[in-house]
């Protein structure tokens, strides 16, 4: 059953965050029998609450504190993200690809872009396999360990068939963490198109209805929902001492802990960072080399339609359960280094207008949506390289109502990003118009789920934040234990690597903890 | 039967002006609202301009312009004056479609456009009523998804061929 353990009890390992990061890693310590105290900003909803209902779920579920884009991205809400039990693994489409082995090194498959600060993992392909492994099994992801991929839909009947048209062989419905039948308690898929509002028949895997009672269930696992840690505190000796957070009601607490892990979605994690500065560490924690919100990558990504000749009815079944791979391949003759994948894609009424024409009106633009049941979608996920000035900062003087400054993410896009925007878009032109389309759309304007990059890995403390377990170069106690870690973004989605790393990290911190090394 | 836009737009100024004699006690706001020349009405024909659909209920652009009406943007009401002026006050289902558009194009630009476009999008767009026109779907949860409700009937692709 679920624990509850005392404010002042400085054995417990203190998680920031229950998603793909913080729930991996809270199953894995608390199945240990290791005692967590795992906070979340957002409340618990159950299934009943789900709805097949976008905005009303985005409501629900969404992050919605004020952020800052400055750049090339929304000028509000420059990321979306979750802040619910969960995180973002209730809101994500499930898409679990590894990434390739030449991905974990890019510098020195790709060499150094102009003003990039490209660099390899400090682990391999081969170091990941084992836990790439273990989370497909725990996510029943499609494609793996003999389980069967789901079916194929309208959509990704047409993307296949432009696949076709221009010559790709790789494609296929996807390493999806969506059952395709029945398995470990959850119903198989029923197609119902609503991915990305949350799955009502529990198809989809998500931390809130796996992870999560799992780790209640060890007796070691204490869930704070609706309690917003505001600071990571530190000691004179420069130690992670614990949290301090705020409850629903607005009361002010502290938690003690022997280690504090940030799995907070990388706009939080920063902020977090780089708001518990003190005297030791004026500049934020565990920032001695200045990297700290640095290297913000999002992925190079396009959303795609074609308005095809005929009625497609794209909304019917899951929303990305299709995958062309042919172009995650380094090879420059196309202009660019780095790959990129293609997924289908399905949205509703509302952003498909949008798409089309982000200022449209009159009767053109009702006759034009009247052809909504022909439209396809893509979307294109790509390599992102990171740059030292997309940066996520701490706006100089607006606060919310926590007191923590607001963050401000500035993002461009580098000119790589841009040549392989334009070749993506050219392919998915060409294959949605060989099959008819009379017209294709693209937009790349759209607050990123996919945010990494802030708190790199690296062998060296002077260049890097954390160490190849995650576990910052400055403070021996703090670890993070999401997306900020990532060096590269790689053209692969990025919650799989996610939940790999949290297993691996916490194989890692369970020995460190038994050995009294933190 | 087919409607057209004359008949949208008398509804909707029905529609329109029962709501607001219902709220107004003054006689001058009730002479107005009669007139057909209240904000709500304005608005709401405003609504149907930006986004036509002959089929939905001139309700759902009521609701469209109360809202609007609810944000209180001073951008509205000055827009709103904007438009008074441009028709010589005339009532707006009493101007000829052509001169409507060509007065909104030359409002295309401002903050008061885009916030009725946007609200009046989002109103009619997260709706039933307008699913049907467009044919989307909507929830699936009542039906239990379209796993034998054609997710994947499409039958118009070129086959593929054996590699």
């Amino acid at each position: 059953m679920a624990a509850r353990f005392d404010l002042n009890d400085q054995s417990v390992v203190v998680i920031v965050g229950s998603g793909a990061g913080g729930g991996a890693l809270g199953r894995e310590l608390s199945t240990r029998g290791i005692k967590v105290v795992c906070f979340e900003a957002g409340r618990r909803l159950q299934l009943s609450d789900i709805e097949n209902d976008g905005p009303k779920m985005g409501a629900k579920m969404s992050w919605q504190d004020l952020r800052y884009g400055e750049g090339d991205i929304p000028k509000t809400n420059p990321v979306y993200s979750c802040k619910t039990v969960g995180g973002t693994t209730t809101h994500w489409t499930a898409n679990c690809p590894r990434f390739r082995d030449f991905e974990f090194r890019a510098l020195s498959t790709y060499g150094q872009l102009e003003d990039c600060n490209l660099a390899d993992w400090p682990l391999t392909l081969k170091d990941m396999e084992p836990f790439y492994g273990r989370a497909e099994a725990m996510l029943g992801v499609t494609g793996t360990h003999g389980i069967p991929r789901l079916p194929e839909s309208n959509n990704f009947k047409v993307m296949a068939a432009g696949a076709r048209n221009v010559g790709y062989k790789d494609f296929d419905t996807y390493n999806m963490a969506i059952n395709s039948e029945t398995r470990d308690g959850r119903a198989g898929c029923l197609q119902t198109g609503f991915c990305s509002s949350g799955c009502f028949i529990n198809a989809k895997w998500t931390t809130l209805f796996t992870h999560i009672p799992q780790a209640e269930a060890t007796g070691y696992f204490d869930l704070r929902p609706e309690c917003m840690v505001t600071q990571v505190l530190t000691d004179d000796k420069g130690k992670a001492t614990g949290v301090r957070y705020v409850d629903k009601d607005g009361n002010a607490f502290e938690q003690k802990a022997r280690v504090v892990c940030l799995a907070a979605n990388v706009v939080e994690t920063t902020r977090l960072l780089l708001h518990s500065n003190t005297a030791r560490f004026p500049d934020g924690l565990a920032n001695s080399s200045d990297q700290v919100g640095r290297n913000y990558m999002r992925q190079v990504a396009t959303t795609v339609l074609g308005l095809m000749p005929h009625e497609v009815h794209f909304y019917k079944g899951t929303q990305t359960a299709g995958v062309i791979r042919d172009e995650v391949k380094h090879d420059t003759t196309r202009g660019f280094s780095g790959g990129y994948q293609m997924h289908t894609l399905s949205l509703g009424p509302e952003r498909v207008a949008a798409i089309m024409d982000p200022n449209g009106w009159g009767k053109n633009y009702a006759a034009l949506l009247r052809k909504y049941k022909n439209i396809a979608g893509l979307n294109v996920n790509g390599e992102d390289p990171p740059q030292q000035n997309n940066r996520i900062t701490l706006h100089p003087t607006e606060k919310d109502r926590f007191g923590m400054p607001v963050a401000v993410v500035n993002y461009r896009f580098h000119k790589n990003t841009l040549a392989m925007l334009k070749h993506a878009q050219g392919k998915a032109d060409a294959m949605y118009r060989s099959l008819g389309a009379t017209e294709v759309f693209f937009t790349t304007l759209f607050g990123a789920t996919h945010n990494m990059g802030t708190a790199r890995m690296g062998k060296d403390a002077a260049t890097s934040v954390c160490n190849k377990w995650g576990q910052t170069h400055d403070i021996k106690n703090l670890f993070v234990s999401d997306g900020s870690l990532f060096v590269t973004s790689a053209s692969a989605n990025p919650t799989l690597t996610i939940i790999a790393l949290a297993l691996r990290q916490a194989e890692y911190l369970a020995q460190q903890l038994k050995s009294g090394a933190v | 039967m087919l409607t057209t836009r004359r008949q949208v737009l008398i509804a909707i100024s029905q529609l329109a002006t029962a709501a607001t004699l219902v709220s107004c006690t003054r006689s001058a706001d009730q002479a107005a609202a009669t007139a057909g020349n209240t904000n709500l009405e304005l608005l709401a024909s405003v609504a149907y301009d930006i986004l036509p659909f002959a089929e939905l209920p001139a309700e759902l652009y009521v609701k469209a312009a109360q809202q609007i009406l609810d944000l209180k943007d001073n951008h509205v009401v000055a827009g709103l004056e904007k438009l008074r002026d441009a028709s010589h006050n005339a009532a707006w289902k009493d101007v000829p479609e052509a001169e409507r558009v060509a007065i909104l194009s030359s409002l295309q630009d401002s903050p008061f456009f885009g916030v009725v476009r946007a609200n009046t999008l989002k109103v009619l767009l997260r709706d039933p009523a307008t699913f049907a026109i467009v044919g989307y779907g909507g929830s699936t949860i009542q039906y239990g998804g379209y796993i034998s409700r054609g997710f994947n009937d499409i039958n118009w692709l070129p086959a593929a061929k054996n590699q």
